[in-house]
């Protein structure tokens, strides 16, 4: 593997792909500048991104804008690690709108989770715990001392914390009677104290008249919780199987560090399993990444307001995980159905135009501008932009016999061009991350 | 490619084996000529369609109890009124809004399977789906149930790596754990209209056909070794070849009846319509979500059961117009029940035991087993008293051909699906004993 297929190995994880020029910088800083800048990405200017959302001014109060206005902040940003662990912890606290009916929560959750992106995650399991979309998503609203609503105590352990196996039926009913009186008043959170069940509690195996805050912490104790949250951001950022060794050694490192997720994110980038060329292309790219990587690719600078549609078919649509467990990644991204709408949306960046009735993209611009005269320049420096490279000789002809199938006229190698592309976006290899 | 007698039983209970080397096409004609040269020997081949009710329905307002004074007990708000109640007996009735399903009730051709479960029910919705769909409460999650039925149908001992096959259709742009095998392919199909490989557009029919040969070969070549690159070339391979067959079979499909206009009944539409093109699939799987109702759920449960029982009724008026719904039976669970006690949310939290439903008119109708007592509790919750896996091993012997017992283990089946001709049928395999054991339809109470 070359310095530069590891950078870009490194943006497509650690974000959704780059653009030409952002690879060429990152591969100008090395790998673990590289790193460090994603990492502390506080430090990094985004002053373009604010300005030039604030120009286009989405009304938050509409999901599907809501959604193109997250999807605008993934595709241009300057810190494409903070996208990237918003949309993990979306994920991984998953509310959706369908429920929870209230865009703006939504986006209030949103803006919690780019906050917290690389935070304590202690921290964050309280505040999530106040989020009004959560409290209404998990049913947090209607748990009162006479009816306890379990919902939100279940899943806390079950999917946010500590996985099965790790608390008992008791600890949920016990848990529920912790959160009581936890509600939404005037869109925040209240805590309604003549709802709360002031009684003895035990919980996880001790003993007190806790409230949600002594249950957050709680949790957060137990041995479980950093193994759970490094097993699960390994998945997301290395590899669907990781080694116990390898979770039990980023899980000392979360421990240790206080539960900081920024230390833990470091940890994995910088792992020598990270690095690991079995790992690369290792994991199937969601919706999401296989979207804003191709317009990064392809640096296509206008987004469609209806791309977020196109997520939905693809099944990941933002803002509506399908269930408080998320989506389901790995293969089962891909069906039959959601494979022919990611060879659909590639088609339609490779053939179709945007809402201003321009092309996506320009082949025939590329070509010229990068002065590639043959048929079998024009595959290598698409496979290279596309895949780093990563089709065989074989793969390579298939695509050089297409172009080479084109009639004379200009319109005819337009088409054939486009089809090129095409042949490379919806390749095994391009489905791969 | 050539056929030993058991390779042919073998796709008498559902499709050949088919080798990596073959070009799918090929290999996909000659699943269906075989299929069709299966159902001129032997007759008709039975359908299964699966409905998953995703959420937890709430059994005890399905098939409500309306004759328990401790029913009303329980739910002083949510319960639902004697009145209204659509009696199966002087002990239980539908929600009012399943007229359609009563309708079926009352034809004979609805088994309600009354306090359904397995020991030690799980309450997390995951986990409890997870064992509803491989059918393994003790193994972490590997192949769903009818995966493993799949998988033995179609590949015995000689087990290719990937075989495709219209032999089951799921009717969703995801895979349920259910239909998750080992060595078959299952396409998945949100909606016939988009389910189009899509090329420029501008170009004569004859470029868009080097298009595709283009996608092929690619498809047909190993890349670098990365763990899911198989899987992807299957899929990939499945999704175009499938496509370009199932625009076909749309163009040439009328529904007999109106359909509800809801995405349900568009999905058991989708199945007639498959159905229509006689491509061999025999199982569909297809479901519908949003039954976890801990608050408000009077609203939301009703509707989403009208949503069921219409799109089921109308699905088999579809096909009887068309002179086929013989050949199918519909199975619909849901993951768990609810608890007996409703919350103070108009709702209720997750529970336990529930009722099954097995639909068609090859169906034994009536109630099976008897109604769970609803003070005699198990934390809470209802007791199950007939397993999960006898119903399973019902469709599994008396529907789809095959062997229960290395599907599920030991499970008796339930006589909800007699033996009935649909036309000549294969003789059974050997050693297939059938024993049916009739459940008694008791609706006295404890």
């Amino acid at each position: 593997m070359t310095d530069r297929q590891l950078i870009a190995h490194l943006l497509r994880r650690a974000g959704f792909g780059a653009t030409p020029a952002e690879l060429d910088f990152y591969a100008g800083l090395g790998f673990d500048a590289a790193v460090e800048r994603l990492v502390t990405f506080e430090a990094v200017d985004n002053s373009a991104l604010e300005a030039a959302l604030a120009a286009k001014s989405y009304d938050l109060t509409q999901e599907s804008q809501a959604a193109t206005w997250w999807l605008y902040r993934m595709l241009f940003t300057a810190r494409p690690l903070e996208e990237k662990m918003t949309l993990f912890w979306h994920d991984h606290f998953a509310c959706n709108n369908a429920k929870v009916a209230n865009t703006p929560y939504m986006v209030v959750q949103n803006n919690l989770f780019r906050a917290n992106a690389l935070g304590n995650f202690a921290d964050l399991v309280l505040k999530v715990a106040q989020d009004p979309a959560m409290l209404v998503f998990l049913d947090g609203r209607d748990n009162v001392k006479s009816h306890p609503n379990e919902n939100f105590a279940r899943e806390l352990m079950e999917l946010f914390t500590l996985g099965i196996g790790n608390y008992t039926e008791k600890d949920v009913t016990e848990g529920a009677r912790c959160f009581t009186g936890w509600t939404i008043s005037n869109d925040r959170f209240f805590n309604n104290v003549r709802q709360h069940d002031a009684g003895t509690k035990t919980f996880l195996g001790q003993t007190g008249n806790f409230a949600g805050e002594d249950v957050c912490r709680i949790v957060c104790q137990q041995a479980a919780c950093p193994i759970f949250i490094a097993r699960k951001l390994i998945k997301y950022f290395v590899t669907d199987s990781p080694s116990d060794d390898y979770v039990a050694r980023m899980a000392d490192v979360f421990r240790s560090s206080g539960l900081d997720v920024r230390t833990l994110v470091a940890a994995i980038l910088r792992s020598p399993e990270f690095k690991d060329p079995a790992n690369v292309r290792g994991l199937v790219k969601s919706p999401v990444e296989l979207l804003v990587g191709a317009m990064k690719h392809l640096n296509v600078q206008v987004l469609p307001s209806d791309f977020w549609s196109t997520l939905r078919q693809m099944q990941q649509e933002l803002f509506e995980p399908p269930g408080v467990d998320g989506w389901h990644w790995g293969e089962a991204w891909i069906s039959t159905t959601t494979f022919l709408f990611r060879a659909n949306f590639a088609q339609r960046l490779t053939s179709g135009t945007d809402q201003n009735k321009q092309p996506f993209i320009d082949p025939v611009g590329i070509v010229n501008q990068a002065g590639l005269t043959t048929n079998a320049a024009i595959v290598d420096y698409f496979v290279d932009r596309l895949l780093d490279g990563d089709m065989t000789a074989d793969g390579r002809q298939v695509i050089v016999d297409w172009l080479d199938g084109a009639a004379k006229t200009s319109s005819d190698r337009l088409r054939r061009l486009r089809g090129a592309i095409h042949l490379i976006l919806t390749s095994a290899t391009y489905q791969l991350n | 490619m050539s056929y030993t007698r058991r390779d042919f039983l073998r796709a008498g209970a559902l499709f050949v084996s088919m080798s990596l080397t073959m070009p799918s096409f090929l290999a996909r004609t000659i699943q269906a000529t075989s299929d069709r040269a299966i159902s001129a020997v032997y007759g008709r081949r039975k359908i299964l369609v699966v409905v998953q009710l995703g959420g937890g329905n709430d059994g005890l307002n399905t098939v409500v109890p309306y004759a328990d004074p401790a029913y009303y007990q329980a739910r002083p708000t949510i319960g639902i009124a004697k009145s209204a109640v659509l009696q199966l007996s002087d002990y239980v009735g539908l929600h009012p809004n399943m007229t359609g399903l009563k309708a079926r009730f009352d034809a004979g051709q609805l088994a309600v399977v009354q306090g359904v479960g397995y020991p030690n029910p799980n309450r997390s919705h995951f986990r409890a789906t997870e064992i509803w769909q491989t059918a393994q409460p003790d193994s972490p999650p590997n192949e769903g149930w009818l995966g493993r039925y799949l998988d033995a149908a179609c590949c015995g001992e000689d087990k290719p790596v990937a075989s495709e096959s219209m032999g089951v259709v799921n009717v969703a742009d995801t895979l349920p754990l259910t239909l998750w095998t080992e060595h078959v392919l299952v396409p998945s199909i949100g909606s016939t209209s988009t389910f189009k490989f899509q090329t420029d557009g501008g170009e004569a029919p004859d470029e868009r056909l080097q298009h595709l040969d283009a996608f092929r070969k690619l498809y047909a070549q190993s890349t670098a070794p990365h763990v899911h690159d198989d899987f992807v070339r299957s899929v990939g391979r499945s999704a175009v070849d499938t496509s370009e067959q199932l625009q076909a079979i749309a163009r040439s499909y009328t529904p007999s009846v109106t359909y509800p206009n809801t995405t349900f009944a568009t999905q058991l539409k989708q199945v007639a319509q498959i159905m229509s093109g006689d491509l061999g699939t025999r199982i569909y799987y297809v479901q519908l979500g949003g039954f976890d109702t801990h608050a408000n759920q009077p609203t939301t449960q009703g509707g989403l059961l009208r949503t069921f029982s219409d799109g089921i009724h109308a699905f088999l008026r579809d096909l009887e117009a068309k002179g086929t719904a013989d050949d199918v039976a519909i199975l619909a669970f849901s993951e768990f029940g609810r608890r007996v006690a409703e919350n103070g949310s108009q709702g209720t939290d997750h529970g336990s035991a529930a009722p099954v439903f097995v639909v068609g008119p090859g169906v034994k109708g009536g109630l099976i087993g008897a109604h769970p007592s609803l003070t005699d509790l198990n934390s809470g919750d209802l007791r199950f008293a007939i397993d999960f896996r006898s119903v399973y091993a019902s469709i599994l012997r008396d529907w789809l051909e095959g062997d229960p017992k290395a599907v599920l283990g030991d499970f008796q089946p339930l006589g909800i699906l007699p033996p009935r001709n649909l036309g000549p049928v294969p003789p059974p395999a050997p050693g297939m004993a059938r024993t049916y054991l009739q459940f008694a339809t008791s609706n006295a109470q404890p």
